[in-house]
Protein backbone atom coordinates (compact mmCIF):
# COMPACT_ATOMS: atom_id res chain seq x y z
CA UNK A 1 0.00 0.00 0.00
CA UNK A 2 2.59 2.75 1.32
CA UNK A 3 4.96 1.71 -1.74
CA UNK A 4 1.81 1.92 -4.67
CA UNK A 5 1.52 5.55 -2.96
CA UNK A 6 5.26 6.29 -3.15
CA UNK A 7 4.86 5.39 -7.14
CA UNK A 8 2.07 7.42 -7.63
CA UNK A 9 3.49 10.15 -6.20
CA UNK A 10 6.69 9.51 -8.20
CA UNK A 11 4.57 9.23 -11.15
CA UNK A 12 2.75 12.30 -10.57
CA UNK A 13 6.25 14.24 -9.73
CA UNK A 14 7.23 13.09 -13.45
CA UNK A 15 4.13 14.25 -15.31
CA UNK A 16 4.04 17.83 -12.89
CA UNK A 17 8.03 18.05 -13.68
CA UNK A 18 7.25 16.51 -17.94
CA UNK A 19 4.59 19.13 -17.73
CA UNK A 20 6.94 22.18 -16.78
CA UNK A 21 9.51 21.25 -19.26
CA UNK A 22 7.23 21.64 -22.25
CA UNK A 23 5.76 24.95 -21.66
CA UNK A 24 9.36 26.07 -21.35
CA UNK A 25 10.20 24.48 -24.13
CA UNK A 26 7.11 25.87 -26.15
CA UNK A 27 7.84 29.56 -24.66
CA UNK A 28 11.45 29.59 -25.96
CA UNK A 29 10.38 28.16 -29.30
CA UNK A 30 7.80 30.74 -29.80
CA UNK A 31 9.91 33.55 -28.78
CA UNK A 32 12.69 31.36 -31.62
CA UNK A 33 9.22 32.05 -33.88
CA UNK A 34 8.41 35.21 -33.24
CA UNK A 35 12.13 36.54 -34.39
CA UNK A 36 11.97 34.72 -37.00
CA UNK A 37 8.70 35.50 -38.21
CA UNK A 38 9.92 39.37 -37.99
CA UNK A 39 10.22 41.37 -40.89
CA UNK A 40 13.95 42.37 -41.80
CA UNK A 41 12.74 45.54 -43.72
CA UNK A 42 9.55 46.88 -45.97
CA UNK A 43 10.11 43.87 -48.72
CA UNK A 44 6.31 43.11 -50.10
CA UNK A 45 5.23 40.90 -52.81
CA UNK A 46 3.22 41.04 -55.78
CA UNK A 47 0.17 38.71 -54.97
CA UNK A 48 -1.43 38.92 -58.62
CA UNK A 49 -0.80 37.90 -61.77
CA UNK A 50 0.04 41.27 -63.21
CA UNK A 51 -0.16 44.20 -61.08
CA UNK A 52 -0.38 47.43 -62.73
CA UNK A 53 2.06 49.80 -61.39
CA UNK A 54 0.90 53.68 -62.13
CA UNK A 55 2.17 57.28 -61.73
CA UNK A 56 -0.31 58.18 -59.12
CA UNK A 57 -2.05 56.88 -56.25
CA UNK A 58 -5.47 56.62 -58.57
CA UNK A 59 -7.30 54.47 -60.58
CA UNK A 60 -6.51 54.72 -64.27
CA UNK A 61 -3.36 57.15 -63.35
CA UNK A 62 -1.05 56.40 -66.66
CA UNK A 63 0.96 52.94 -66.48
CA UNK A 64 4.50 52.99 -65.23
CA UNK A 65 4.86 49.27 -65.84
CA UNK A 66 3.00 45.73 -65.18
CA UNK A 67 4.98 43.63 -62.48
CA UNK A 68 4.17 39.77 -62.16
CA UNK A 69 3.17 37.63 -59.72
CA UNK A 70 5.42 37.06 -56.85
CA UNK A 71 7.91 39.80 -57.39
CA UNK A 72 9.49 41.24 -54.46
CA UNK A 73 9.09 45.25 -54.16
CA UNK A 74 10.29 47.67 -51.36
CA UNK A 75 7.77 49.97 -49.83
CA UNK A 76 8.93 53.66 -50.14
CA UNK A 77 5.57 54.44 -48.53
CA UNK A 78 2.75 53.22 -47.11
CA UNK A 79 -0.85 54.06 -47.81
CA UNK A 80 -4.66 52.68 -47.10
CA UNK A 81 -5.73 51.90 -50.60
CA UNK A 82 -1.99 53.13 -52.35
CA UNK A 83 1.13 52.30 -51.99
CA UNK A 84 4.44 54.11 -53.14
CA UNK A 85 6.83 51.02 -53.84
CA UNK A 86 10.13 50.57 -55.96
CA UNK A 87 9.94 47.58 -58.02
CA UNK A 88 11.69 46.06 -61.20
CA UNK A 89 14.75 47.45 -61.06
CA UNK A 90 14.10 50.94 -59.78
CA UNK A 91 11.05 51.57 -60.94
CA UNK A 92 8.72 53.95 -58.70
CA UNK A 93 4.88 54.21 -58.61
CA UNK A 94 1.68 52.98 -56.77
CA UNK A 95 0.79 50.01 -56.55
CA UNK A 96 -3.08 49.22 -54.90
CA UNK A 97 -2.85 47.94 -51.33
CA UNK A 98 -4.84 44.52 -52.46
CA UNK A 99 -1.79 43.72 -54.83
CA UNK A 100 0.60 43.37 -52.21
CA UNK A 101 1.03 40.64 -49.22
CA UNK A 102 3.49 40.78 -46.54
CA UNK A 103 3.83 37.01 -47.12
CA UNK A 104 6.69 36.17 -49.13
CA UNK A 105 5.81 34.25 -52.24
CA UNK A 106 7.75 30.87 -53.31
CA UNK A 107 8.01 29.77 -56.58
CA UNK A 108 8.58 26.20 -56.42
CA UNK A 109 8.03 23.12 -59.53
CA UNK A 110 6.11 20.44 -58.67
CA UNK A 111 8.59 17.75 -58.62
CA UNK A 112 10.75 19.62 -55.86
CA UNK A 113 10.15 17.61 -52.88
CA UNK A 114 8.98 19.10 -49.24
CA UNK A 115 11.50 21.31 -47.44
CA UNK A 116 10.86 23.15 -44.26
CA UNK A 117 9.95 26.44 -45.20
CA UNK A 118 7.16 24.83 -46.99
CA UNK A 119 5.49 24.81 -43.79
CA UNK A 120 5.59 28.40 -42.79
CA UNK A 121 2.06 30.37 -42.75
CA UNK A 122 3.93 33.55 -43.79
CA UNK A 123 4.94 32.07 -47.22
CA UNK A 124 3.05 31.52 -50.19
CA UNK A 125 3.16 29.02 -52.20
CA UNK A 126 2.89 29.86 -55.76
CA UNK A 127 1.87 26.86 -57.80
CA UNK A 128 0.79 24.85 -54.91
CA UNK A 129 -2.82 23.70 -53.37
CA UNK A 130 -6.01 24.44 -55.65
CA UNK A 131 -3.76 25.35 -59.03
CA UNK A 132 -3.82 24.18 -62.36
CA UNK A 133 -3.35 19.99 -61.51
CA UNK A 134 -5.94 20.09 -59.03
CA UNK A 135 -7.88 21.60 -61.96
CA UNK A 136 -6.44 19.53 -64.43
CA UNK A 137 -7.73 16.23 -62.29
CA UNK A 138 -11.09 18.41 -61.27
CA UNK A 139 -11.81 18.66 -64.96
CA UNK A 140 -11.92 14.75 -65.61
CA UNK A 141 -14.42 14.56 -63.01
CA UNK A 142 -18.31 13.59 -63.80
CA UNK A 143 -19.38 16.67 -62.90
CA UNK A 144 -20.84 19.12 -66.03
CA UNK A 145 -18.15 21.93 -66.18
CA UNK A 146 -17.12 23.94 -69.28
CA UNK A 147 -13.36 24.89 -68.91
CA UNK A 148 -13.37 25.51 -72.63
CA UNK A 149 -15.94 28.40 -72.19
CA UNK A 150 -13.66 30.21 -69.23
CA UNK A 151 -10.73 30.08 -71.52
CA UNK A 152 -12.88 31.61 -74.25
CA UNK A 153 -13.98 34.24 -71.47
CA UNK A 154 -10.05 34.76 -70.20
CA UNK A 155 -8.77 35.70 -73.95
CA UNK A 156 -11.62 38.35 -74.06
CA UNK A 157 -9.23 41.34 -73.36
CA UNK A 158 -9.96 45.15 -73.42
CA UNK A 159 -7.00 47.23 -73.85
CA UNK A 160 -6.49 50.56 -71.33
CA UNK A 161 -6.71 52.77 -73.80
CA UNK A 162 -9.63 51.59 -75.40
CA UNK A 163 -11.36 51.48 -71.95
CA UNK A 164 -9.97 55.33 -71.24
CA UNK A 165 -11.74 56.40 -74.60
CA UNK A 166 -14.79 54.74 -73.43
CA UNK A 167 -14.41 56.36 -69.98
CA UNK A 168 -14.24 60.01 -71.81
CA UNK A 169 -16.47 59.51 -73.97
CA UNK A 170 -19.45 58.92 -71.35
CA UNK A 171 -18.23 61.91 -69.30
CA UNK A 172 -16.81 60.04 -66.49
CA UNK A 173 -13.43 61.24 -66.01
CA UNK B 1 -2.66 12.67 -19.41
CA UNK B 2 0.15 9.94 -19.36
CA UNK B 3 3.64 9.87 -20.01
CA UNK B 4 3.36 9.46 -23.70
CA UNK B 5 0.18 11.89 -24.85
CA UNK B 6 2.71 14.19 -23.09
CA UNK B 7 5.32 13.69 -25.17
CA UNK B 8 2.74 13.70 -27.85
CA UNK B 9 2.02 16.94 -27.00
CA UNK B 10 5.22 18.06 -26.60
CA UNK B 11 6.22 16.81 -30.17
CA UNK B 12 3.50 18.94 -32.11
CA UNK B 13 4.19 21.92 -29.89
CA UNK B 14 7.81 21.36 -31.40
CA UNK B 15 6.90 20.97 -34.78
CA UNK B 16 4.49 24.25 -34.78
CA UNK B 17 7.23 25.83 -33.78
CA UNK B 18 9.31 25.26 -36.11
CA UNK B 19 7.24 26.09 -39.01
CA UNK B 20 8.25 29.31 -37.57
CA UNK B 21 4.29 30.39 -36.72
CA UNK B 22 5.26 32.33 -33.17
CA UNK B 23 2.66 32.33 -30.09
CA UNK B 24 -0.17 34.01 -31.86
CA UNK B 25 -0.64 30.28 -33.92
CA UNK B 26 -0.74 27.81 -30.87
CA UNK B 27 -4.20 28.93 -29.63
CA UNK B 28 -5.49 29.45 -33.51
CA UNK B 29 -4.06 26.13 -33.61
CA UNK B 30 -6.45 25.19 -30.31
CA UNK B 31 -9.42 26.61 -31.57
CA UNK B 32 -8.86 25.73 -35.67
CA UNK B 33 -7.87 21.87 -35.07
CA UNK B 34 -7.92 20.72 -31.54
CA UNK B 35 -11.50 21.70 -31.25
CA UNK B 36 -12.81 20.27 -34.46
CA UNK B 37 -11.22 17.31 -34.08
CA UNK B 38 -11.02 16.73 -30.24
CA UNK B 39 -7.93 14.02 -29.70
CA UNK B 40 -8.03 12.68 -33.67
CA UNK B 41 -5.01 14.71 -33.99
CA UNK B 42 -2.59 13.22 -31.12
CA UNK B 43 -3.73 9.78 -32.59
CA UNK B 44 -3.03 10.44 -36.48
CA UNK B 45 0.08 12.60 -35.29
CA UNK B 46 1.11 9.90 -33.59
CA UNK B 47 4.73 9.12 -32.41
CA UNK B 48 6.13 7.64 -34.55
CA UNK B 49 5.13 6.92 -37.46
CA UNK B 50 7.26 10.43 -37.90
CA UNK B 51 5.86 11.03 -41.54
CA UNK B 52 1.79 11.29 -39.97
CA UNK B 53 3.27 13.75 -37.97
CA UNK B 54 4.69 16.39 -40.67
CA UNK B 55 1.67 15.57 -42.99
CA UNK B 56 -0.70 16.76 -40.03
CA UNK B 57 1.76 19.89 -39.22
CA UNK B 58 1.95 21.08 -42.42
CA UNK B 59 -2.16 20.71 -42.58
CA UNK B 60 -1.89 22.76 -39.48
CA UNK B 61 -0.28 25.54 -40.72
CA UNK B 62 -2.03 25.26 -44.01
CA UNK B 63 -5.57 25.90 -41.69
CA UNK B 64 -4.22 28.69 -40.24
CA UNK B 65 -4.23 30.53 -43.54
CA UNK B 66 -7.36 31.87 -45.84
CA UNK B 67 -7.19 30.23 -49.46
CA UNK B 68 -4.35 32.35 -51.81
CA UNK B 69 -5.30 34.78 -53.89
CA UNK B 70 -4.27 32.18 -56.87
CA UNK B 71 -6.11 29.63 -55.29
CA UNK B 72 -9.22 31.91 -55.32
CA UNK B 73 -8.75 32.28 -59.12
CA UNK B 74 -9.16 28.09 -60.00
CA UNK B 75 -11.91 27.98 -57.43
CA UNK B 76 -13.42 31.38 -59.54
CA UNK B 77 -12.38 29.25 -62.60
CA UNK B 78 -13.68 25.71 -61.08
CA UNK B 79 -17.19 28.08 -60.61
CA UNK B 80 -17.03 29.60 -63.71
CA UNK B 81 -16.69 26.20 -65.85
CA UNK B 82 -20.26 24.78 -63.78
CA UNK B 83 -21.92 28.14 -64.51
CA UNK B 84 -20.69 27.65 -67.87
CA UNK B 85 -22.15 24.36 -68.53
CA UNK B 86 -25.82 25.98 -67.30
CA UNK B 87 -25.26 28.97 -69.49
CA UNK B 88 -24.35 29.82 -73.14
CA UNK B 89 -22.04 33.00 -73.82
CA UNK B 90 -23.48 35.58 -75.57
CA UNK B 91 -21.71 35.72 -79.29
CA UNK B 92 -22.55 39.38 -79.34
CA UNK B 93 -18.76 40.28 -79.31
CA UNK B 94 -19.77 43.66 -79.13
CA UNK B 95 -22.29 43.72 -76.36
CA UNK B 96 -19.24 41.65 -74.63
CA UNK B 97 -16.95 44.30 -74.79
CA UNK B 98 -19.49 47.28 -73.91
CA UNK B 99 -20.46 45.36 -70.92
CA UNK B 100 -16.77 44.50 -69.91
CA UNK B 101 -15.42 47.92 -70.17
CA UNK B 102 -18.17 49.28 -67.90
CA UNK B 103 -17.08 46.47 -65.23
CA UNK B 104 -13.40 47.67 -65.68
CA UNK B 105 -14.79 51.29 -64.57
CA UNK B 106 -16.47 50.16 -61.51
CA UNK B 107 -13.63 47.58 -60.81
CA UNK B 108 -10.98 49.56 -60.78
CA UNK B 109 -12.55 52.05 -58.02
CA UNK B 110 -13.26 48.54 -55.87
CA UNK B 111 -11.41 47.78 -52.48
CA UNK B 112 -9.51 45.35 -54.95
CA UNK B 113 -9.00 46.93 -58.51
CA UNK B 114 -6.55 43.83 -59.65
CA UNK B 115 -7.60 39.81 -58.50
CA UNK B 116 -5.52 37.53 -59.55
CA UNK B 117 -6.36 36.66 -62.89
CA UNK B 118 -8.21 39.99 -63.40
CA UNK B 119 -11.60 40.49 -63.88
CA UNK B 120 -13.65 39.02 -66.46
CA UNK B 121 -17.48 40.19 -67.40
CA UNK B 122 -19.52 38.03 -69.20
CA UNK B 123 -23.31 38.72 -71.00
CA UNK B 124 -25.38 35.12 -71.02
CA UNK B 125 -28.18 34.54 -73.55
CA UNK B 126 -30.39 33.85 -71.02
CA UNK B 127 -33.93 35.26 -70.89
CA UNK B 128 -33.88 34.55 -67.02
CA UNK B 129 -32.95 37.74 -64.60
CA UNK B 130 -30.04 37.29 -62.96
CA UNK B 131 -25.79 38.40 -62.33
CA UNK B 132 -23.54 36.69 -60.49
CA UNK B 133 -19.89 36.70 -59.46
CA UNK B 134 -17.86 33.71 -59.23
CA UNK B 135 -14.53 34.23 -56.90
CA UNK B 136 -11.87 35.44 -57.91
CA UNK B 137 -13.25 37.91 -60.33
CA UNK B 138 -15.91 35.96 -63.25
CA UNK B 139 -18.73 38.20 -63.05
CA UNK B 140 -21.86 37.29 -65.62
CA UNK B 141 -25.24 39.26 -66.22
CA UNK B 142 -27.67 37.67 -68.50
CA UNK B 143 -29.49 39.29 -71.66
CA UNK B 144 -32.85 39.04 -69.76
CA UNK B 145 -31.76 41.32 -66.90
CA UNK B 146 -30.20 43.43 -69.56
CA UNK B 147 -33.37 44.01 -71.62
CA UNK B 148 -34.88 45.18 -68.40
CA UNK B 149 -32.35 47.76 -67.20
CA UNK B 150 -33.27 51.45 -68.66
CA UNK B 151 -29.54 53.04 -68.91
CA UNK B 152 -25.45 52.47 -68.43
CA UNK B 153 -26.02 54.09 -65.07
CA UNK B 154 -28.39 51.23 -63.66
CA UNK B 155 -25.81 48.56 -65.61
CA UNK B 156 -23.62 50.18 -63.58
CA UNK B 157 -25.36 49.75 -60.14
CA UNK B 158 -25.62 45.80 -60.96
CA UNK B 159 -22.22 45.31 -62.06
CA UNK B 160 -20.46 47.23 -58.64
CA UNK B 161 -22.61 45.50 -56.85
CA UNK B 162 -21.33 42.32 -58.45
CA UNK B 163 -17.61 43.38 -58.31
CA UNK B 164 -18.17 44.39 -54.71
CA UNK B 165 -19.22 40.35 -53.92
CA UNK B 166 -15.34 39.54 -55.57
CA UNK B 167 -13.38 42.34 -53.58
CA UNK B 168 -14.97 41.44 -50.43
CA UNK B 169 -14.38 37.40 -51.27
CA UNK B 170 -18.06 36.43 -50.01
CA UNK B 171 -18.13 33.51 -52.90
CA UNK B 172 -15.52 31.05 -50.54
CA UNK B 173 -17.13 32.21 -47.71
CA UNK B 174 -19.39 29.76 -48.88
CA UNK B 175 -17.65 26.56 -48.33
CA UNK B 176 -18.62 25.46 -44.99
CA UNK B 177 -16.01 24.61 -42.45
CA UNK B 178 -16.00 21.00 -42.86
CA UNK B 179 -14.89 21.59 -46.53
CA UNK B 180 -12.77 24.26 -45.85
CA UNK B 181 -11.04 22.58 -42.93
CA UNK B 182 -10.57 19.14 -45.74
CA UNK B 183 -9.69 21.83 -48.18
CA UNK B 184 -6.89 23.36 -46.26
CA UNK B 185 -6.04 20.25 -44.76
CA UNK B 186 -5.37 18.50 -48.11
CA UNK B 187 -3.50 21.97 -49.32
CA UNK B 188 -1.12 21.13 -46.79
CA UNK B 189 -0.04 17.72 -47.96
CA UNK B 190 -0.34 18.87 -51.84
CA UNK B 191 2.23 21.89 -50.38
CA UNK B 192 4.59 19.27 -48.30
CA UNK B 193 5.06 16.45 -50.67
CA UNK B 194 5.32 15.17 -54.09
CA UNK B 195 2.54 15.60 -55.77
CA UNK B 196 1.57 12.11 -55.84
CA UNK B 197 -1.27 11.21 -57.98
CA UNK B 198 -3.50 9.89 -54.70
CA UNK B 199 -3.14 13.22 -53.15
CA UNK B 200 -3.94 15.33 -56.04
CA UNK B 201 -7.06 12.83 -56.66
CA UNK B 202 -7.69 13.42 -52.70
CA UNK B 203 -7.45 17.30 -53.37
CA UNK B 204 -9.71 17.11 -56.87
CA UNK B 205 -12.67 15.70 -54.66
CA UNK B 206 -12.12 18.27 -51.67
CA UNK B 207 -12.39 20.68 -54.34
CA UNK B 208 -14.95 19.22 -56.05
CA UNK B 209 -17.05 19.47 -51.88
CA UNK B 210 -15.71 23.81 -52.28
CA UNK B 211 -17.06 24.23 -55.74
CA UNK B 212 -20.34 23.03 -54.96
CA UNK B 213 -20.62 24.91 -51.66
CA UNK B 214 -20.05 28.24 -53.93
CA UNK B 215 -22.14 27.12 -56.92
CA UNK B 216 -25.30 26.63 -54.76
CA UNK B 217 -24.79 29.71 -53.38
CA UNK B 218 -24.73 32.05 -56.47
CA UNK B 219 -27.70 29.67 -57.92
CA UNK B 220 -29.98 28.87 -55.55
CA UNK B 221 -29.14 29.90 -51.65
CA UNK B 222 -27.96 33.66 -52.55
CA UNK B 223 -25.58 35.54 -49.87
CA UNK B 224 -26.87 36.08 -46.68
CA UNK B 225 -28.33 39.57 -46.09
CA UNK B 226 -25.44 40.91 -44.16
CA UNK B 227 -23.08 39.91 -46.99
CA UNK B 228 -25.61 41.99 -49.72
CA UNK B 229 -26.14 45.07 -47.50
CA UNK B 230 -22.19 45.10 -47.52
CA UNK B 231 -22.18 44.78 -51.18
CA UNK B 232 -24.77 47.28 -51.47
CA UNK B 233 -22.31 49.56 -50.01
CA UNK B 234 -19.35 49.15 -51.93
CA UNK B 235 -21.40 48.97 -55.29
CA UNK B 236 -22.89 52.42 -54.62
CA UNK B 237 -19.40 53.67 -53.22
CA UNK B 238 -17.43 52.85 -56.75
CA UNK B 239 -20.79 53.71 -58.71
CA UNK B 240 -20.23 56.86 -57.42
CA UNK B 241 -16.58 57.21 -57.75
CA UNK B 242 -16.82 56.28 -61.11
CA UNK B 243 -18.67 58.50 -61.51
CA UNK B 244 -22.41 57.15 -62.91
CA UNK B 245 -25.62 58.59 -60.94
CA UNK B 246 -25.75 57.74 -57.78
CA UNK B 247 -29.53 57.65 -57.92
CA UNK B 248 -29.11 54.77 -60.83
CA UNK B 249 -28.67 52.39 -57.61
CA UNK B 250 -32.50 53.08 -56.50
CA UNK B 251 -33.44 52.82 -60.21
CA UNK B 252 -32.26 49.30 -60.16
CA UNK B 253 -34.00 48.96 -56.67
CA UNK B 254 -37.69 50.29 -57.78
CA UNK B 255 -37.46 47.63 -60.59
CA UNK B 256 -36.83 44.76 -58.79
CA UNK B 257 -39.79 46.28 -56.61
CA UNK B 258 -41.85 46.80 -59.77
CA UNK B 259 -43.20 43.42 -59.98
CA UNK B 260 -40.08 41.43 -60.94
CA UNK B 261 -39.77 40.21 -57.12
CA UNK B 262 -41.66 37.02 -57.53
CA UNK B 263 -39.96 35.60 -60.35
CA UNK B 264 -38.39 32.65 -58.40
CA UNK B 265 -34.65 32.06 -58.25
CA UNK B 266 -32.05 34.59 -60.05
CA UNK B 267 -31.03 38.46 -59.11
CA UNK B 268 -34.38 39.07 -57.17
CA UNK B 269 -35.29 36.45 -54.93
CA UNK B 270 -31.95 36.77 -54.11
CA UNK B 271 -32.07 40.07 -53.04
CA UNK B 272 -34.80 40.87 -50.19
CA UNK B 273 -35.78 43.66 -48.01
CA UNK B 274 -35.83 45.99 -51.44
CA UNK B 275 -37.47 49.38 -48.94
CA UNK B 276 -35.07 48.71 -46.20
CA UNK B 277 -32.13 48.70 -48.56
CA UNK B 278 -32.75 51.73 -50.57
CA UNK B 279 -32.73 53.44 -46.56
CA UNK B 280 -29.64 52.00 -45.86
CA UNK B 281 -27.69 53.84 -48.96
CA UNK B 282 -29.39 57.07 -48.54
CA UNK B 283 -27.95 57.20 -44.89
CA UNK B 284 -24.73 56.68 -46.86
CA UNK B 285 -23.15 60.51 -47.08
CA UNK B 286 -20.78 60.09 -50.26
CA UNK B 287 -19.76 63.01 -52.09
CA UNK B 288 -20.30 62.74 -55.25
CA UNK B 289 -17.12 63.85 -57.82
CA UNK B 290 -18.09 65.69 -60.58
CA UNK B 291 -21.17 65.90 -62.37
CA UNK B 292 -22.98 62.35 -63.41
CA UNK B 293 -26.00 64.42 -65.79
CA UNK B 294 -22.79 64.71 -67.92
CA UNK B 295 -21.92 62.59 -70.44
CA UNK B 296 -25.39 60.45 -69.15
CA UNK B 297 -27.27 61.35 -72.85
CA UNK B 298 -24.49 59.47 -74.46
CA UNK B 299 -24.09 57.06 -71.70
CA UNK B 300 -27.59 56.02 -72.27
CA UNK B 301 -27.46 56.04 -76.35
CA UNK B 302 -25.11 53.42 -76.24
CA UNK B 303 -26.45 51.14 -73.34
CA UNK B 304 -29.34 51.17 -75.67
CA UNK B 305 -27.41 50.51 -79.47
CA UNK B 306 -25.81 47.45 -77.59
CA UNK B 307 -28.43 46.50 -75.19
CA UNK B 308 -31.43 46.33 -77.70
Amino acid sequence: MNSKYMIAQQRSREVRNSRWLSSVIVVLLCLYGSFQTARADDAEYVQVRNATLRQAPRAWAPLVATVPYGTKVSVLEDGDAWVRVSALTNKQGFLHRSSLTTKKIVFSDMTTSFDGSAQDVNLVLAGKGFTSEVEAQFAKSKVALNYNAVNQVEKRKVSENDILRFRKEGGLE
Amino acid sequence: MNKYSNIRFLCICVLLAITGSGCATLSEFNDAYMKPYGNKILKTAGFPPPKGLTDAAVGLSKSMRDLSREEEYYLGRAVAARILALYKVSNNQALQKYVSQVGYLLAQESSRPQTFGGYYFTVLNSDSINAFAAPGGFIFITTGLLKILPDEDALASVLGHEVAHVALRHGEKAISDKNMNDALMNLGQLAGTLSCPEIVQQASAVFGSAVEDVVSQLLEQGYSRDQEEEADEAGYIMLVNSGYAPESAGTVFNILRAGNTRQEGGWFSSHPDIEDRIEDLKDLDISVPGDPARGYAARKKRFLKFTR
